[in-house]
């Protein structure tokens, strides 16, 4: 008498139909959107990662920031022209006197998707929420000088600084203080912005349909599909296959690539993004502005740009790239060996001195391959080097630590915003300073810039700041990133910021 | 043993492993002097992604370094990964099944437990813990490569000794009187070992596919040594402009892969009584 | 296979889950590296790390952690995901289904050819047609995963657009990752099965099987296929939970929303709740696809049946 065979069927059997229960997503006829010609009313777009949240408040990376900004809109927008504010759902903004009380005028008539009134309520509870403790929302920061919001009129919004802080204005552009309705549920989410959500699938795809209670014009697009595709090759695969009218993060190989493609153009925009090796300035000798200075000779960053870029980048000619806020052209490190070897003789470094370089593998772009090259730089020059590489989470908290034993470790950096992202890596005090830069001088003109709210004497410091710090050089600058955006031939006015978000609502296909 | 020799000799495909396997291990002694010359953190980024030519048989990769030359030297890095990886996980590994597939009582249920855990634990995790923890390297790559695959060895060996141990020859024995290592050793390995072998020429093959994935998972030993798997993941996107970049070690750890098998299934064979009449 | 039998191998599928997860949870916080700097990004200032990490409870020594993890585990309460802010469960549940389909379809077109092959080869063991296999399933095992598949997608999606690129979906995506994941498995597959042959076809009772007049096609599939399959069905369990958190580079190419990938990402991000939901999911399912092997094990071969 054999055992039957129907308890191993039955098992496999129910193994399958449970996860099949369990999932809400299974194949089936139609369930896949038309696939997209161009001229049709859905967009689809493929990213490379999925979105993080659909909440602000912990909305960090770029691609989610994309989608975030299609559902929700903010009191006032970074204007992709001038890197500058301009006013979005707040009309007219004035400072009292002593600089601590801002005044909002909203626009009236704004409603959010489900069809509440969007007013200084909402705004208030949204910036209260953002600065509750208990949210310990990564994005509260953003706030961090707020002492109290008052909803003065429904179209009225006051807001309190602890002391006059003039980026106030430009942190309220960022995606993480996105206007929310009283009581948001991330769970359900509703913004006021020209798209809602349809439908989310984790991992596979995103769908955004026309808000129809959108106060402003109708979107071009009734659809918007957000689809992750994790690998490179994949991404120009489904753009050559017409799966997809937009996709984002094509790799710097697939430019050449789609050049004889005709149904295909390719965009190359500015990013904030540059990427660098932080020098760690505490450890001998690279306290030493000179050695600093050699580092950057040292290496032939054009040649990184054209090699493994392949032109899809530009060399760093200020520690802030084009694209974001008042950026300065200074004097490019023109990769000169002699020079550098003049400097570390003239500081007194020996010949093979180590030198310990710490990289990530595939956290930036190429990052393995600019620290081998790197290393074959300052080999040439008379280093020692040595390359340690490390993921992402190891990485992130060993360059924390105030004794590391790295000279180099690479890092990228984005912030469009000149406050943010100058008292971040350059302020002395700054807790994600890892390099230990510390000069006087740029503390004092970054903490002094904060209270300066007229735009041209701001930007005068600023720009004292940059020069200081290009000078100084705290880190080898290595290159500046570019945005290469692959599109079906005859899509047009999308528009890309420099910090890497994009905005479809006016984009248009043939 | 000379008997062995001979028999083994007669196998074709047999031979033709071995052969392939000791130019491997040639390549593999000989790669530190054939490359003494040639400084692997050299770039020359003048020259990246270039397609063969006469200088560089098999063209340059990303960072201008010659492909053919970098195929060399991680000769006997991967092949190193490969063998200590499946070491690692064979020895154990086909203890413990033999124990617990004899033992069937509370030791033998207890081991096999055991084993089921390290089996459930998902191999990608063991590895990634493994190197998050140890550090990115070689000796690092070993580790994880090996431990990872101890359970398979195990569960092989237990599964292949159940089956054998209810033979009448095994059975004879224990009647006889026989000690429990010599029944062991004499009768029931050399039965169950078959598909030992088999795994083991596979497990060569599973070695380099983690170390791969491994780099393909950022996990990959520190740049720039060339071991195999590091390679292929740093030419992941030339694979248009220069596949040869991919090609070459993948057709190298193919080769490796190939020998391993062959010469794998000549020992079976020769070492199978029954086929051997 | 008494209901006893099968009652202890469920205890002892439960004791296994939990010894898995309390080492997980070791595991994941002797690995270096803060999930709470993680979640926040390399921009955001020390104190909103510090606020993050008390809200997740990660301040707390190291056994209250484990005491209120292992507390919620009867429940099914996986918890928040730190990474995207979801309950754990919404994270997981949806790539259930699609982790099964790949993997079945991908080891079973595996199977079928693999056994196959294996077989044919080594009935015409030393032919030319069994060192044609060997090189085939040599190539299928030794070629870089992620270059087989964009290899695949070259040709068929984006020449010949019979396929989808990468996505989930409809039937057409199925196609090309389980072919990418099936050709690995191949090879194992049929090797095994060569030299399970082998074996078995030299054993005595296939010669008195053939010798009575039984058609060999017959002795073939009936006796010696049969009795060949303890160590296939052994390496096939074993590989079924293997493959079920391990696809993660055919995943990532295909754009698979599998186990592997989210395990893999999870990882990554020190997105503890989620690495030991993943862990304990797979962790049942390999415990239940060796159970079911060790089933058919006992099927196939009435020796193994005391269990």
């Amino acid at each position: 008498m054999r055992p039957s065979l129907k308890w191993p069927a039955l098992l496999l059997a129910a193994l399958l139909v449970l996860s099949g229960c369990a999932s809400k997503s299974k194949p089936g006829p139609g369930k896949e959107p038309p696939r997209p010609a161009p001229a049709v009313q859905n967009l689809t777009f493929i990213e490379g990662v999925d979105i993080t949240t659909l909440d602000p408040a912990f909305a960090t990376d770029r691609p989610t920031q994309t989608v975030l900004r299609h559902l929700y809109e903010n009191l006032v927008d970074t204007d992709p022209a001038t890197g500058g504010v301009r006013p979005w759902l707040a009309t007219a903004w004035k400072v009292s006197d002593d600089k601590k009380v801002w005044t909002f005028t909203l626009k009236s008539g704004v409603k959010f998707a489900d069809g509440s009134a969007l007013n200084a309520a909402s705004a208030k509870a949204t910036l209260e929420r953002l600065l509750d403790a208990k949210l310990a929302a990564p994005n509260r920061s953003l706030l961090s000088t707020v002492t109290a919001v008052e909803a003065v009129s429904d179209t009225e919004l006051k807001i309190t600084t602890k002391e006059p802080f003039a980026p106030l204005l430009e942190n309220l552009a960022h995606p993480g203080a996105a206007i929310l309705p009283v009581g948001f549920d991330p769970a359900k989410p509703v913004g006021s912005g020209p798209y809602r959500l349809q439908e989310r699938q984790n991992g596979v795809r995103l769908v955004l349909a026309r808000n129809t209670n959108h106060a402003g014009a109708a979107p071009v697009w009734e659809q918007i599909i957000y689809r992750p595709v994790p690998e490179a090759a994949a991404r120009t695969v489904a753009l050559q296959s017409g799966e997809a009218l937009i996709v984002n993060r094509l790799a710097p190989e697939a430019v050449a690539d789609l050049k004889d493609n005709g149904k295909v153009e390719v965009l190359v925009k500015p990013s904030t993004f540059q990427i660098s090796f932080e020098i760690n300035n505490r450890m001998k000798p690279f306290d030493d502005p000179r050695v600093r200075r050699a580092l950057n000779l040292a290496v032939d960053k054009a040649a990184l740009v054209k090699g493994p870029l392949r032109g899809m980048g530009s060399v760093p000619v200020g520690p802030v790239p084009a694209g974001a806020q008042w950026p300065m052209t200074l004097k490019e490190y023109a990769y000169s060996p002699d020079e550098a070897k003049k400097l570390l003789a003239e500081a007194g470094v020996q010949p093979n001195t180590p030198i310990e370089i710490w990289t990530t593998q595939g956290r930036y772009a190429k990052d393995k391959e600019m620290a081998e090259a790197v290393a074959g730089y300052l080999k040439a020059v008379g280093f020692a080097p040595e390359i340690k590489v490390m993921e992402w989470g190891t990485y992130s908290k060993a360059i924390e630590d105030q004794k590391k034993t790295a000279a180099l470790y690479i890092l990228g950096s984005s912030v469009p915003t000149l406050d943010w992202r100058l008292t971040r890596n350059f302020l002395s005090t700054s807790t994600n300073n890892y390099s230990g830069y510390k000069t006087e001088e740029v503390d004092r003109l970054l903490l002094q810039a904060r209270m300066v709210f007229e735009d041209s004497a701001r930007k005068a410091l600023y720009d004292q700041v940059q020069t200081k710090v290009w000078e100084d050089a705290p880190y080898l600058f290595l290159f500046n990133q570019v945005q290469i955006i692959g599109v079906q031939k005859g899509v047009t006015d999308l528009t890309v910021y420099g910090h890497e978000i994009l905005d479809f609502t006016k984009a248009k296909a043939r | 043993m000379a008997v062995f020799l001979r028999r083994f000799r007669r196998h074709t495909s047999g031979m033709a492993g071995l052969a392939l396997v000791l130019l491997i291990g040639l390549v593999a002694v000989a790669a530190p002097i054939v490359t003494r010359d040639i400084d692997p953190l050299a770039v020359d980024l003048a020259i990246s992604a270039q397609p063969p030519s006469t200088r560089f048989w098999l063209g340059t990769d990303e960072m201008g370094r010659s492909v053919a030359m970098r195929v060399i030297a991680g000769a006997p890095i991967s092949l190193a990964i490969a063998v200590a990886g499946v070491l690692l996980a064979m020895i154990p590994g086909v203890w413990i099944g033999l124990l617990a597939g004899y033992y069937e009582g509370r030791i033998g249920s207890w081991l096999m437990r055991g084993i089921d855990a390290l089996v459930a634990f998902p191999r990608i995790l063991l590895a990634i813990v493994i190197i998050s923890i140890a550090g990115q390297g070689i000796i690092q790559l070993m580790l994880a490569v090996g431990l990872a695959s101890i359970p398979v060895f195990a569960r092989v060996m237990y599964v292949a000794v159940q089956s054998v141990r209810h033979r009448d020859y095994v059975q004879a024995a224990v009647a006889v009187g026989a000690r429990d290592r010599w029944i062991l050793l004499r009768h029931i390995l050399p039965n169950a070992f078959a598909p030992i072998l088999v795994q083991a020429s596979l497990n060569i093959a599973t070695s380099l596919q983690i170390a791969a994935g491994l780099s393909f998972l950022g996990l990959g030993p520190a740049p720039p040594t060339p071991e195999w798997g590091a390679i292929i993941d740093g030419g992941r996107t030339l694979i248009r402009q220069q596949p040869l970049v991919i090609i070459a070690p993948g057709l190298a750890i193919a080769l490796t892969v190939l020998g391993f098998n062959l010469l794998g299934d000549g020992l079976r064979d020769t070492l199978d009584p029954r086929l051997n009449r | 296979m008494t209901p006893l039998l099968v009652a202890r191998r469920l205890a002892a599928l439960l004791v296994t889950v939990v010894v898995v997860s309390v080492a997980t949870f070791l595991a994941m916080r002797m690995v270096p590296g803060d999930p709470a700097r993680l979640a926040a990004g390399p921009d955001a200032p020390a104190e909103t790390v510090e606020a993050i990490r008390r809200e997740w409870g990660l301040d707390q020594p190291l056994s209250i952690q484990l005491g209120r993890f292992l507390a919620r585990l009867p429940t099914g309460d996986f918890g928040t995901s730190y990474r995207t802010k979801a309950p754990v469960w919404s994270e997981v549940a949806p790539r259930l289904f699609p982790t099964f389909l790949l993997t079945v379809t991908g080891m079973g077109l595996a199977m079928l050819f693999g056994i196959g092959a294996g077989l044919l080869s080594a009935v015409r063991r030393g032919t030319w047609f069994d060192t044609g296999v060997s090189v085939l399933s040599t190539l299928g095992i030794s070629l870089p995963v992620f270059w087989l598949g964009i290899l695949l997608m070259m040709v068929f999606a984006a020449r010949l657009r019979w396929f989808p690129s990468s996505g989930w979906g409809e039937w057409r995506h199925l196609v090309l990752p389980s072919l990418t994941l099936g050709a690995g498995f191949f090879a194992s597959i049929s090797r095994m099965t060569r030299s399970s042959m082998l074996e078995v076809l030299r054993d005595d009772y296939i010669r008195t099987a053939t010798a009575k007049g039984l058609s060999r096609r017959r002795v073939l599939l009936g006796h010696a296929l049969r009795n060949a399959l303890l160590p296939i069905i052994t390496v096939a369990g074993l590989e079924f939970g293997r493959l079920l958190g391990g696809a993660v580079i055919t995943e990532s190419v295909f754009a698979w929303p599998g186990m592997g990938r989210l395990l893999v990402d999870s990882v990554k991000f020190r997105d503890y709740p989620t690495v030991q939901a993943c862990v304990i999911i797979l962790a049942v399912c390999i415990a239940l696809s060796t159970f079911l092997s060790d089933l058919l094990n006992a099927y196939v071969d009435p020796r193994l049946r005391r269990g």
